[in-house]
């Protein structure tokens, strides 16, 4: 008996258009091997894992041949390929909450699969339930068996999907960006939990995610994809360490020197001469009501953002990185006026927050870049349309065509993205929309909400140099709010750190990186993944 | 032993949309042809729908001139049946209109604002809700008096909660969205964002809302003519037409037989249509096919 579980020849994915998405990629995957599947958005590994699951959406077809376990998934029957999912091959997928059956309990969920595949009484499929649960480090298995997955948290969920996707001890574990969705410390117990258990179930594991440093930690051969072709291949180390291809050079370059090593060098940033505050954040608390839960209860309330104080000062990029839930997003949103805080003080130049009559001119001041680079643009506006509105908004008086088309160029657009809409454009370019958008009014302060968080690496490097550019370019302030410390650390000159709601560590961004003065400041640092593996 | 070009086994999506494509183009058709019908009877109907012909009373359907026939009157029912057209449009339109055009903004209000304004309109709405459409409008009529446009105005009340319904909750969504918080970001009103952001976001869905509250508006219109609080004589209705032939069943069965598929055909291609452009407007849709 070979190995050998996985044999992947000669295989081609074109749409229906005739576009050639996967282009003639071959390799097999070994019994208890890790192996790396990386690459930008649209380089075909997602398409690739898919393939090997027999699940392409329709209007693509497959050529050449995928061998599991002896079994050709792109020609077998629709029959066979369901007897053969979740029990020699599973996956493990990014968002845990979408892939979970809402209104299933965990428990079942997981049972589902063993009860079909292996024919398990309704009895034993509960205590393997309980056993896999456990194995996965879920405290008290029999009570998160019976929970729902939003009552658990997204870390949990994702180790129950990890729970799930074992169940059946399949041959080969396929997780598709595993980790994306969730903060660094939670990442890192993920990735132990799913490395621990593809040893005990002696399990090949593909690990698909444009997320080097992740692949670094846990895999020991990477593989690395470009516009639908395997461009090279390898020992993890030593194609991290030493990439010769152009691609992967690239890929490689676009990883920020924090998640390169431990042990990396800090440049001295270079002092500035000014000191002059333009936002003053005091003591500054938000409480979100909660609904009722019954009709007479006490109303219970939410504590978003408790006591902080800050300072930004005139033109720096202050970073604010926190995990999910840490309060830095309604931090932000406050500083723009798009929330008032509950108790406290902010004054953003010299206009305090909470005079609802000077939010207009507040406005021309500050303006803010989100997360999401498609849900920031309305699908409905052409971009110029877009970039001007907040000229028109604002009634800035001038040549408000002319301004779009400075801007347009300023963020590198081509200039006929004018008359064009938003989804004729990739993530990276729409972000430039949405930067050109913030810049339209000349504000003096930016407020850039996880401006990068949903681009590819090699996007994040561009988009944050130009930010960087800009910045100068204009003479902005900068709030850099971010989960990721590696891009803080690269962009910011100061740093603060929240944790539910509180300001734990706030100081020069050298400081708090190489001499963390608490705990949780040194578990976050401690938990980025870093490209050589430590 | 792989052979290339195989299929990829998947899909019952596709089925589900070819059925959906089916059911649009045919509901296009039939609504094509009712408007069209209504737009010609205007000039010009076989004969004319009111004239009386004492010697040609009872013909049945295939009569020579008389495609489907004559009522006790020796009145032309295909002349009938096209002119009934136009009224059936009307009535649709005008429920519809106000329908949409109190219940947009309610909805949109309701999610803009939350709160108490929200809890107020909701409830308001679950009571108009709680009352048929129908009923409603009897009690509407009863208290003014029995007409086409009271009842259409009743009509078109009591679907002011469907609509807002409809608004509120996709106006939600979409009110979650960063475009809305950016727009809010550069200062524009709530107003503005509402019709400007939301309404061309949701737009599909008010669509095919309007399509089947057009077809249960000329239904509910057909309901009270038979009941004779609707549409009153002389305005040709195809709901008056059954009520008319309700004495003659036995006599004169197709009298009862061509205005009640008249209905029949132009509700069912309404819905149609609707169910059609429920998957055509799908905006999933344009982003798999760019």
């Amino acid at each position: 008996m070979t190995d050998t579980v996985l044999q992947v020849r000669d295989l081609v994915v074109r749409s229906a258009a005739g576009t050639t998405l996967v282009d003639g990629i071959s390799f097999d995957l070994d019994r208890r091997t890790r192996t790396g599947l990386i690459g930008e958005s649209g380089s075909g590994k997602s398409l690739t894992a898919l393939s090997i699951m027999g699940l392409l959406p329709e209007g693509l077809t497959a050529e050449g041949s995928v061998i599991l376990n002896g079994r050709d998934m792109l020609t077998s029957p629709e029959k066979q390929l369901c007897a053969i999912r979740g029990n020699d091959v599973s996956m493990v997928f990014q968002e845990p909450m979408t892939a979970l059956n809402p209104v299933m309990r965990i428990g079942q969920q997981i049972a589902e699969a063993l009860r079909f595949h292996q024919a398990m009484s309704r009895q034993d499929a509960a205590e393997r339930v309980v056993d896999l649960l456990t194995a996965v480090r879920i405290e008290e298995p029999e009570l998160r068996a019976r929970a729902f997955p939003h009552q658990l948290s997204g870390g949990m969920r994702q180790r129950a999907m990890i729970a799930m996707a074992l169940a059946c001890g399949p041959d080969l574990v396929i997780a598709d960006e595993p980790t994306t969705a969730l903060d660094v410390t939670i990442q890192a117990q993920v990735l132990d939990v799913l490395d621990e258990q593809v040893e005990n179930f002696h399990t090949a594991l593909l690990l698909i995610t444009h997320d080097l440093p992740v692949v670094a930690r846990t895999t020991s051969r990477v593989m690395v994809m470009n516009a639908g072709r395997i461009v090279e291949e390898g020992e993890t180390r030593a194609v991290f360490s030493n990439p010769t291809d152009v691609d992967t050079q690239a890929l490689v370059g676009s990883v920020p020197p924090l998640s390169r090593s431990a042990t990396v060098e800090i440049e001295p940033r270079q002092d500035r001469d000014s000191t002059e505050p333009v936002i003053s954040v005091r003591n500054v608390s938000r409480v979100f009501p909660l609904p009722r839960s019954g009709f007479l209860d006490e109303r219970r309330t939410v504590t978003a953002v408790d006591e902080i104080t800050l300072v930004v000062e005139k033109g720096e990029t202050f970073g604010i990185v926190g995990e999910s839930g840490s309060g830095k997003s309604t931090l932000a949103r406050m500083m723009i006026a798009l929330d008032i805080p509950t108790e406290g003080e902010i004054v953003v130049n010299g206009i305090d927050i909470a005079e609802t009559s000077k939010h207009q001119p507040l406005r021309r001041q500050v303006q803010m870049i989100f997360q999401d680079p498609m849900g920031s643009l309305d699908p409905r506006f052409k971009v110029g349309r877009i970039i001007a509105e907040p000229l028109r908004s604002l009634r800035i008086v001038g040549d408000h065509r002319a301004r779009v088309t400075e801007l347009i160029d300023a963020v590198e657009l081509p200039a006929d993205s004018v008359g064009r809409y938003p989804h004729e454009f990739s993530g990276g370019q729409r972000q430039r929309i949405a930067i050109a958008r913030a810049l339209a009014p000349s504000p003096d302060i930016l407020i850039a909400d996880e401006p990068v968080s949903a681009l590819d690496m090699s996007i994040q490097t561009i988009t944050l140099d130009l930010l960087a550019h800009l910045k100068d370019e204009y003479g902005l302030t900068m709030v850099f709010i971010s989960h990721d410390l590696s891009v803080v650390h690269e962009i910011c000159d100061r740093v603060a750190v929240m944790q539910r709601g509180r300001l734990v560590e706030e100081g020069s961004v050298d400081e708090v990186f190489l001499n963390p003065r608490t705990d949780y400041t040194e578990q976050l640092i401690a938990a980025i993944p870093r490209l050589d593996g430590t | 032993m792989t052979a290339p070009d195989a299929p990829i086994p998947v899909d019952l999506d596709r089925k589900r949309r070819r059925f959906r494509r089916a059911n649009f183009i045919i509901g296009s058709v039939i609504v094509a042809t009712v408007i069209l019908t209504a737009i010609l009877s205007a000039f010009w109907t076989p004969h004319d729908p009111a004239a009386i012909s004492p010697s040609e009373v009872f013909l049945p359907a295939g009569s020579p001139g008389h495609l489907l026939g004559t009522d006790q009157f020796g009145r032309d029912v295909f002349s009938q049946i096209m002119v009934g057209s136009q009224n059936a449009l009307f009535v649709g339109v005008l429920a519809v209109m106000i329908a949409i055009v109190i219940g947009i903004p309610l909805g949109g209000l309701a999610a803009a604002r939350g709160g108490w304004i929200e809890d107020l309109l909701m409830r308001i709405s679950d009571v108009i809700y709680a009352f048929p459409a129908v009923l409603t409008a009897i009690l509407f009529v009863a208290a003014f008096q029995p007409g086409r446009t009271p009842a259409m105005v009743a009509i078109g009340i009591a679907y002011i909660p469907i609509v807002a319904r409809v608004t509120r909750g996709a106006a939600l969504s979409v009110f979650q969205l960063d475009f809305v918080t950016a727009a809010r970001s550069y200062g524009r009103s709530q107003n503005f964002v509402f019709w400007r952001h939301v309404v061309p976001n949701i737009l599909s869905v008010l669509i095919v809302q309007a399509t089947v509250l057009f077809a249960l508006a000329i239904l509910a219109e057909a309901a009270l003519s038979f009941l004779g609080l609707g549409t009153q004589p002389p305005t040709p209705s195809w709901g008056r037409s059954l009520r008319d032939a309700q004495t003659l069943i036995s006599k004169a069965p197709w009298l009862a037989i061509w205005p009640g598929l008249a209905i029949a055909f132009t509700v069912m291609g309404f819905n149609l249509l609707g169910d059609g452009l429920r998957d055509a407007l799908d905006p999933r849709l344009e982003v798999r096919n760019s």
